[in-house]
């Protein structure tokens, strides 16, 4: 079971209630809009869970910087690929309502789309191989678990 | 666009991460109202009318259908990298699985609306996609 505070840290900075405050504002903005919930929505709302899980199951200070450290540079890499995604979704929208788009046109986009994928998971292997290394088997195990926990809040949009 | 709003900016994780990759890209485009209804308006002559709000139905259908493979695939990819003595080629073919499966969403997307379009006149598709308010 996962601690309900986390260990005092000697050696690092101490930013986790700031990341906690910014999660806990992000789930009251689509709490506030749950009609209307998308997948991206519940994205938001389970952002920021697996640093707060890392956090929490890493105790020893010195890994748990690293496991920071790695998942800093994994974030810079997300921000990037969604903002090409968001472009690249946008593009494929347009493209879409317009009766005039062509077959090619499409397949370019595709193609496009599919080449982003493939560098972004290029990057984030690496990232998750390297955090794996970080972690012991049980930390990993445990936030794994924490995600797979998160799945009930996914499928609430079924509903 | 709603994607970029809510995908840019903002804490991410590894949700966001896999629903970035995972999120294929269906959609009904234009406004608000179901697409099944605003082709249901568009279009005047009763016989393609029920064509075409056959086919708009499908790829409403179809978003369902979306969001539970990537609830599936998301599920799946956690057990996968969970799972004991998994390494980097196992995460990469895993990705790689569901590159794939996003591709043939997405090819499947095109041919729903392909059968849309064939049964709607340029005047028609405008006014379901343009008319409805856009994005």
């Amino acid at each position: 079971m996962l601690k309900n505070s986390p260990e005092p840290s000697t050696g690092t900075p101490r930013r986790w209630p700031i990341h906690v405050a910014i999660v806990g504002a992000l789930v009251a903005l689509a709490c506030s809009s749950h009609k209307h919930r998308t997948i991206e929505d519940v994205a938001l709302e389970s952002s920021g869970r697996f640093k707060e899980v890392l956090q929490e199951v890493v105790s020893d200070p010195a890994r748990s910087t690293q496991a920071g450290a790695v998942f800093a540079r994994y974030q810079a890499q997300q921000l990037s690929y969604a903002a090409d995604m968001a472009d690249l979704k946008a593009a494929a929208l347009a493209k879409y309502n317009a009766y005039d788009t062509t077959d090619e046109e499409f397949d370019a986009l595709a193609a496009q789309l599919k080449s982003r994928r493939e560098a972004f998971r290029d990057e984030i292997s690496d990232d998750l191989v390297e955090l794996m290394g970080v972690l012991e088997p049980g930390e990993w195990t445990e936030a794994i678990n924490v995600m797979l926990e998160e799945e009930d809040r996914w499928k609430e949009l079924k509903q | 666009m709603e994607q970029r709003s809510s995908t840019q900016g903002s804490t991410t994780s590894f949700h966001q991460v896999l629903i970035i990759i995972f999120g294929s890209l269906f959609f009904a485009g234009g406004g608000e109202a179901p697409l099944a209804d605003r082709v249901g308006d568009a279009v005047t002559d009763s016989d393609r009318r029920a064509k075409a709000v056959a086919a708009a139905s499908a790829i409403e259908a179809a978003l369902g259908k979306d969001i539970d493979a990537v609830i599936d695939w998301h599920e799946d990819f956690f057990k996968a990298i969970g799972a004991a003595g998994v390494d980097e080629a196992k995460i990469r073919g895993k990705i790689d699985e569901i590159i794939e499966d996003l591709g043939q969403f997405e090819r499947q997307q095109l041919s729903l609306r392909s059968d849309l379009r064939a049964q709607l006149e340029p005047s028609e598709w405008s006014e379901v996609f343009d008319g409805g308010g856009g994005d």
